[in-house]
């Protein structure tokens, strides 16, 4: 006879697993980027640096570049960020709200631009960006990172609208509330768990998008993850200058994240996502 | 009035989405056909090209290469820990919310990670040497073993998410009742949650797959120098000006996007029967 | 008495919860072929009672045997029990004949007795025109059969049943009640049946356990607990009724307004009643002791309130000669009643023997 097995003890093996994932995955990689960040010196085959310094981070300071790409970025990202969430929202509205001809087909073509490789749409909108003289601005920059991310900012608000019961609505308005005080009592607070998970999404992907800046922006306007990568495309990589870069560029996303974490549903990410 | 009220409510979302995504889609094709602005007249040349000239054949199969591996292996890492996050445990929480951090973290960084632990020389190589071995070359080694490790890193949080979304909206009565039915845990698993999660299981995988097809930062900076993914070659003649190039590439990496597409589909509605018909909703 | 074999023993069966909704220490059984019903209101820990004996959740402490084989510890595939739930927890993937053959499949049972049984079940249930349909197409109504169908058709040592009939509408309800009982009457299955609705425990069970607070309060056949129910809680759960105090000498209880009422047990000093509106006779009666305060037309029946002293009592009598309110009348008992217990059960009380 086989027993269940204790689920005490499945319960301790899970989270010794979990433990070992985490460190190994996470732990492992950023303690050693934070390690270089301040190391003076740290030569094969010893595994700890030979020496500490905060010279890296002081020179980072002190170099009018990156900090322009610091302010490029976290401007970019909150202007991306508005910017899509104002356009999202109507059309999400529209397609969770509202039955009409065709609606397969524009479901479908807001979701295309998940199905096709980003560097196709990025070359192609560069292309057109040239001859408008958008490229190598600011607003081209934005422009293509809205397009980057709005696909999934219109599914994730669509699927959050749609699962708002219309009884709601007409309860409220049985009760005397107007249009205004419908959006204002019902509709805003039950799609806050949407609109979190939309705009966190925004803001990542705007922050971390790489490859449409890059060819849009580059070498005119740089943000930190194109600036990251000259310095590591280049002949002269400086480990240490490196990781202070990519503990720059971290730190708002990770702050953001561990925040709205904390409020955000799993499943309105995952609903928003899992669909096609 | 309604339909006015619908058109203006669409216009937003629809609009940016035609002017930056479908426009230059739709120029991007025609271009690679000799047609548009850039062209100078109908020609398959371009196209052709692609598939005759070694250098663009290698990279398409290169580009293909660096979605369907790291994909793959993701899906073996994401499904379990996708169910693993479903049980309880002390420390799940955390764990729940800690694996997503990748999503955050910008491929080059990811890139720079690997860079830092696997090159040669790197921490793995230098714990490794205390035990006499080598850890051989997987940055910029012929296999892009450094850049499916990027990529793995990166996509197995994404597609975890989605993942555990679609186990968890198995209702748990389902799977209680397969198993007093006499099934075991492995067989209520293959029998009933593996297909009920299906739709999100293709959805996570087909949006990962894309997403590593047009792969930019991982392999310039972890994968060899020959053969180039269509990627980097895409931006190598952006750069030049090279428009009719580009845009057969494009249409190239979209008609890989759209055959992967349409035979995975194919493929998991023949094992899983009505599978796609089991929203996960 | 306990020479015929149990087919479920649960002993001392708890469930230790971080929260409130715990479950103590609960023991009963379950004969062969018996329809037993644990009824108790949301909360009570019945649901987890059966989660145990079903093997999806594990006790804290105790033991279960079916059929004298301890089960406490076996996987739920390997425990020969087949339950339905309230939600039916139908596999959607899948059509109505797939669901109903998975079980078969699961436990290698051959082809053709695979086939033969199919058959069976389907025909008993009425399920042959919806076999390939998907669970989706059904109303809530055909998704229950199909789910019995599919626990039926295993031929489990013990049949579950989680409030089957709570997600469908008044009147299903009522035509499915007959339809399980006419099908238990059929396959002879052990049935144990989780329920909140004290209608549908008493007219299907042969026995009743009632639940409260993670405990059992008291077991018995249907018409007993109904009538002479040994817990206060029992005598209220089982609907309209009047606690009345008594002085209690040998087998006579003295009503507090003059007379006596037949006790089934002796015992002496003060305790309480329940005295059900409808074993209660009113007599017109001038110099009788109450006054019909109201009196409610309810078609086949009139609800009379009574003031007698400082009580109030109500009373359920045929609406063939009515009283009419202000009417002075004389009130007497029909059928020996039973003492309440004075206490709330302790866990002494709480195991409860099958009889």
């Amino acid at each position: 006879m086989k027993p269940v097995g204790s689920s005490r003890s499945r319960g301790l093996l899970l989270s010794l697993a979990a433990l070992v994932c985490v460190l190994l995955m996470l732990g492992l990689p950023f303690g050693i980027i934070a390690l270089w960040s301040v190391s003076d010196g740290w030569f094969p085959p010893s595994l700890l640096p030979d020496g500490f310094t905060a010279r890296h981070w002081l020179m980072f300071l002190n170099d009018p570049s990156l900090r322009s790409a610091v302010v490029n970025s976290l401007v970019i990202t909150f202007v991306v960020t508005l910017a899509t969430m104002i356009i999202a929202m109507p059309t999400a509205w529209a397609l969770a709200r509202y039955t009409f001809p065709l609606k397969k087909v524009v479901e479908v073509f807001v979701l295309a631009p998940l199905i096709v490789p980003g560097i196709v749409v990025a070359v192609g909108l560069g292309r057109v960006f040239l001859k408008l003289d958008l490229a190598y601005t600011m607003l081209g920059v934005i422009i293509i990172q809205v397009a980057g991310v709005l696909p999934m900012t219109i599914r994730i608000l669509a699927s959050g609208f749609e699962a708002i019961p219309s009884d709601l609505i007409a309860a409220a308005r049985t009760l005397g509330a107007n249009r205004i005080a419908v959006v204002r009592h019902i509709l805003v607070p039950l799609s806050v768990p949407a609109m979190l998970a939309a705009g966190l999404l925004s803001f990542i992907g705007s922050f971390e998008e790489f490859e449409r800046t890059f060819i849009v922006g580059a070498p005119i306007v740089h943000t930190l993850t194109t600036r990251l990568y000259i310095n590591l495309s280049g002949a002269g990589l400086v480990v240490p200058v490196a990781s202070v870069v990519c503990l720059i560029l971290l730190l708002p996303v990770f702050l953001v994240f561990m925040l709205t974490s904390r409020i955000m549903r799993d499943d309105v990410m995952a609903a928003g996502m899992g669909k096609l | 009035m309604r339909a006015v009220h619908l058109l203006l409510l669409l216009l937003p979302g629809v609009g940016v989405l035609l002017a930056t995504f479908g426009l230059p889609l739709f120029w991007a094709v025609l271009g690679a056909f000799g047609l548009g602005a850039d062209g100078a007249g109908f020609t398959l040349i371009p196209l052709t090209d692609i598939f005759a000239e070694p250098k663009y054949r290698k990279g398409l199969m290169m580009s293909l290469y660096y979605a369907i591996a790291p994909t793959t292996l993701t899906l073996f890492v994401a499904i379990p820990l996708a169910l693993m996050l479903q049980k309880s445990f002390i420390g799940r929480k955390l764990l729940n919310g800690l694996y997503k951090l990748p999503l955050a973290v910008p491929a080059i960084v990811a890139a720079f990670m690997v860079l830092t632990l696997f090159e040669q020389g790197g921490f793995i190589d230098r714990l490794l040497m205390l035990g006499g071995w080598n850890i051989g070359k997987i940055v910029r080694d012929p296999l892009g073993i450094g850049v499916i490790l990027a990529t793995l890193w990166k996509d197995v949080p994404f597609m975890t998410l989605i993942i555990a979304g679609a186990f968890g909206a198995i209702p748990s009565d389902t799977v209680h009742a397969a198993r007093s039915l006499g099934a075991t845990r492995l067989r209520a698993f293959w029998a009933v949650q593996l297909p009920l999660a299906m739709p999100g299981i293709t959805a996570a995988t087909l949006l990962c797959f894309v997403k590593s097809l047009g792969n930019f930062a991982a392999p310039s900076l972890l994968g060899p120098a020959y053969p180039l993914p269509l990627s980097i070659l895409m931006y190598d003649s952006y750069r030049d000006g090279d428009w009719m190039a580009i845009y057969a590439m494009g249409t190239v990496l979209i008609l890989a996007a759209f055959v992967v597409l349409a035979a995975y589909y194919t493929l998991t509605a023949a094992a899983f029967g009505t599978g796609k018909a089991a929203s996960s909703r | 008495m306990t020479t015929q074999a149990h087919e479920l023993d649960v002993l001392d069966v708890s469930k230790a919860f971080v929260g409130t909704r715990a479950l103590l220490p609960t023991s009963f059984a379950v004969k062969k072929g018996e329809f037993v019903t644990i009824l108790g209101p949301s909360g009570c820990g019945k649901s987890t009672l059966l989660r145990i004996i079903t093997g999806i959740t594990e006790p804290s402490g105790g033991r279960i045997l079916l059929r004298d084989r301890d089960i406490t510890r076996l996987p739920p595939e390997r425990r020969d029990i087949a339950i339905v739930f309230q939600s039916y927890a139908l596999f959607p993937h899948m059509s109505v004949a797939d669901n109903i053959l998975f079980g078969l499949k699961m436990k290698r049972v051959p082809k053709e007795e695979r086939r033969r049984r199919f058959d069976q079940v389907v025909a008993i249930c009425g399920l042959e025109s919806l076999v390939t349909r998907s669970p989706r197409q059904l109303s809530g109504g055909q998704q229950q059969r199909v789910a019995l169908a599919r626990a039926l058709v295993v031929q489990p040592a013990l049949l579950l049943l989680d409030e089957p009939l709570s997600n469908l509408d008044a009147k299903l309800r009522e035509t499915l009640r007959e339809e399980l009982m006419a099908l238990h009457k059929r396959t002879g299955s052990t049935t144990l049946y989780v329920t909140h609705d004290q209608s549908e425990a008493m007219s299907m069970s042969d026995r009743i356990i009632v639940m409260k607070d993670g405990q059992v309060v008291e077991s018995g056949a249907p018409r007993s607990l109904y009538m002479r129910p040994r817990q206060r809680f029992t005598a209220l759960f089982f609907g309209h009724t009047n606690i009345v105090p008594v002085d209690v000498d040998g087998d006579r209880a003295r009503l507090p307004w003059g007379g006596a009422v037949a006790l089934i047990e002796k015992a002496s000093g003060r305790g309480e009643i329940s005295l059900r509106p409808e074993c209660l006779s009113l007599v017109a009666d001038p110099a009788g002791p109450g006054v019909v305060d109201a009196a409610v037309f309810m078609g086949a029946d009139v609800h009379y309130t009574v003031r007698i002293g400082d009580h109030l009592l109500r009373v359920r009598r045929g609406s063939a000669a009515p009283l009419a309110e202000g009417t002075r009348v004389s009130v007497t008992v029909d059928a020996p009643v039973s003492l309440l217990a004075a206490e709330p059960p302790g866990a002494a009380d709480a195991t409860v023997e099958a009889r």
